[in-house]
């Protein structure tokens, strides 16, 4: 029995061995050959390997998924001025906000500490921004967007109304739908109206601008019109002219007095009669 | 589509592919007949099945197709005249020759795989018929290393079979 089993497998082995040729008889080849002579349709390389495709999809949705959930929190800080405060704000970028009352400032620490300089704003606040040059800064109020590189500028939002006054630098205007852009360098100033989603550069006297900042108000043969309204800014209240002579120049400075006293050496100069509305 | 997708198509040939032309090779005795005839065969299915025709029992129906094609490419070739000329294949069921065809094709890959060295000296004294002392004065290396070679690899080929019974018989 086992001689007989040998004598077979002897046999086959003899058999095999005698048309044996290295290469030949080769499934895989033959497929390919079949294949392209019959036009069979390979499947895709990624269908033919779906499951190792699907694994590796699945491995790179858990990792972002991970990567996210670790380290793409949001981290929101909200600082705000109540009437009447002053408030001075480093960034983490270690510019400068000058806060006037009534403004809020707005950004994601994480996101602005991994360079990408962010800001948003509410009511009128002083920027002094720390030069760099591969991130810009950006401030954005609800109509427009301010983009710099490293300036000092004001930007005074009023619901409709927002004005741009730059002090330093170069910085650039925008609104939301980035339709209107202006170029503004230092000492210019613009005004974007949402009404009439105009952007315009005016070139009026910004001496008085920062002045909530400064506490000094100057005129330099200003027009009592100017005067008057640099006054209503800065003191918050509705000033006017009693006499209608109102085609007057004035040439003062005032450093922090109160308003009465304001007033009264002004009427007194230029004889007219501006009184608290 | 004979009731299978592309991909099963191809499968069935690579499994089948090897075995199919063992088994004619028992008849046609030329491995390159042997392929062309297989070829052959598949290409025919293949047609068939674009063609939307039912294969029932497709590995029976290719050893059938084969079988009859290898027989009349010997009457063609005139290689056989009479019927004692036929391959003792013929006293042998056809599941056993189905069997025996897929164990020759374990044996022919399992030559394939043989270290080249091992390879030649295997297929001189199997296929050529030489004697271990031939070969080892042809190579120039001593009979106990042509001994020690026959017997490694006559073991590797026995063990393609063994595998086969102990999956037979231990399906765990």
């Amino acid at each position: 029995m086992i001689n007989k089993h040998e004598d077979k497998f002897e046999q086959r082995i003899r058999f095999v061995a005698k048309y044996y040729r290295k290469g030949a008889i080769d499934a895989d080849k033959a497929w390919t050959k079949f294949a392209e002579r019959e036009k069979v349709k390979q499947k895709y390389f990624l269908f033919r390997y779906r499951h190792a495709v699907a694994a590796v999809i699945l491995l790179c949705l858990t990792m972002t998924t991970w990567y996210f959930m670790t380290n793409e929190k949001e981290e929101w800080l909200v600082l705000t001025t109540a009437s009447g405060q002053v408030k001075n704000v480093f960034l983490p970028d270690s510019s400068m906000a000058l806060m006037a009352e009534n403004s809020t400032i707005k950004y994601d620490l994480i996101a602005f500490k991994k360079g990408s300089r962010e800001v948003e704003m509410k009511g009128k606040i002083f920027f002094q921004v720390k030069r760099m040059e591969s991130s810009p800064f950006s401030v954005s109020t609800v109509n427009t967007v301010v983009t710099v590189l490293g300036t000092s500028f004001q930007l005074d939002e009023k619901g409709d109304r927002t004005e741009l006054y730059v002090n330093t630098g170069k910085v650039a205007f925008a609104d939301k739908d980035g339709k209107e852009e202006l170029i503004l360098t230092a000492g210019m100033s613009a005004v974007y109206k949402k009404d009439e989603a105009s952007m315009i550069s005016e070139p009026k006297d910004n001496t008085n601008a920062l002045s909530w900042k400064t506490k000094e108000l100057h005129f330099n043969n200003t027009p009592l019109k100017d005067v008057i309204g640099d006054l209503s800014e800065y003191y918050h209240v509705k000033i006017i002219n009693r006499l209608e002579n109102g085609n007057k120049h004035l040439t003062a400075s005032f450093n922090n007095l109160p308003l009465d006293e304001v007033l009264l050496i002004i009427n007194q100069t230029l004889d007219v009669h501006l009184v608290v509305e | 589509m004979c009731g299978i997708s592309s991909e099963e198509f191809e499968r069935n040939f690579k499994s089948l592919y090897k075995p199919l032309c063992l088994f004619s090779l028992r008849i046609t005795t030329n491995p390159d007949d042997a392929e062309d005839i297989v070829q052959q065969a598949f290409s025919d299915a293949w047609t068939k099945c674009k063609e939307g025709e039912t294969i029932d029992n497709f590995k029976a129906y290719m050893y059938r197709t084969v079988r009859n094609r290898s027989l009349s490419y010997l009457s063609q070739t005139h290689l056989i005249q009479t019927a004692e000329e036929f391959p003792e294949t013929e006293d042998l069921s056809e599941e056993e020759q189905i069997y025996e065809a897929e164990r020759n094709a374990r044996l022919w890959e399992a030559i394939d795989k043989l270290p080249p060295a091992r390879r030649d000296i295997f297929l001189m004294a199997k296929r050529d018929g030489m004697k271990y002392q031939e070969i080892a004065d042809s190579l120039q290396l001593s009979i106990k290393t042509i001994e020690n070679q026959m017997g490694k690899a006559l073991k590797t080929l026995r063990e393609t079979a063994t595998r086969i019974y102990t999956f037979f018989f231990c399906p765990a």
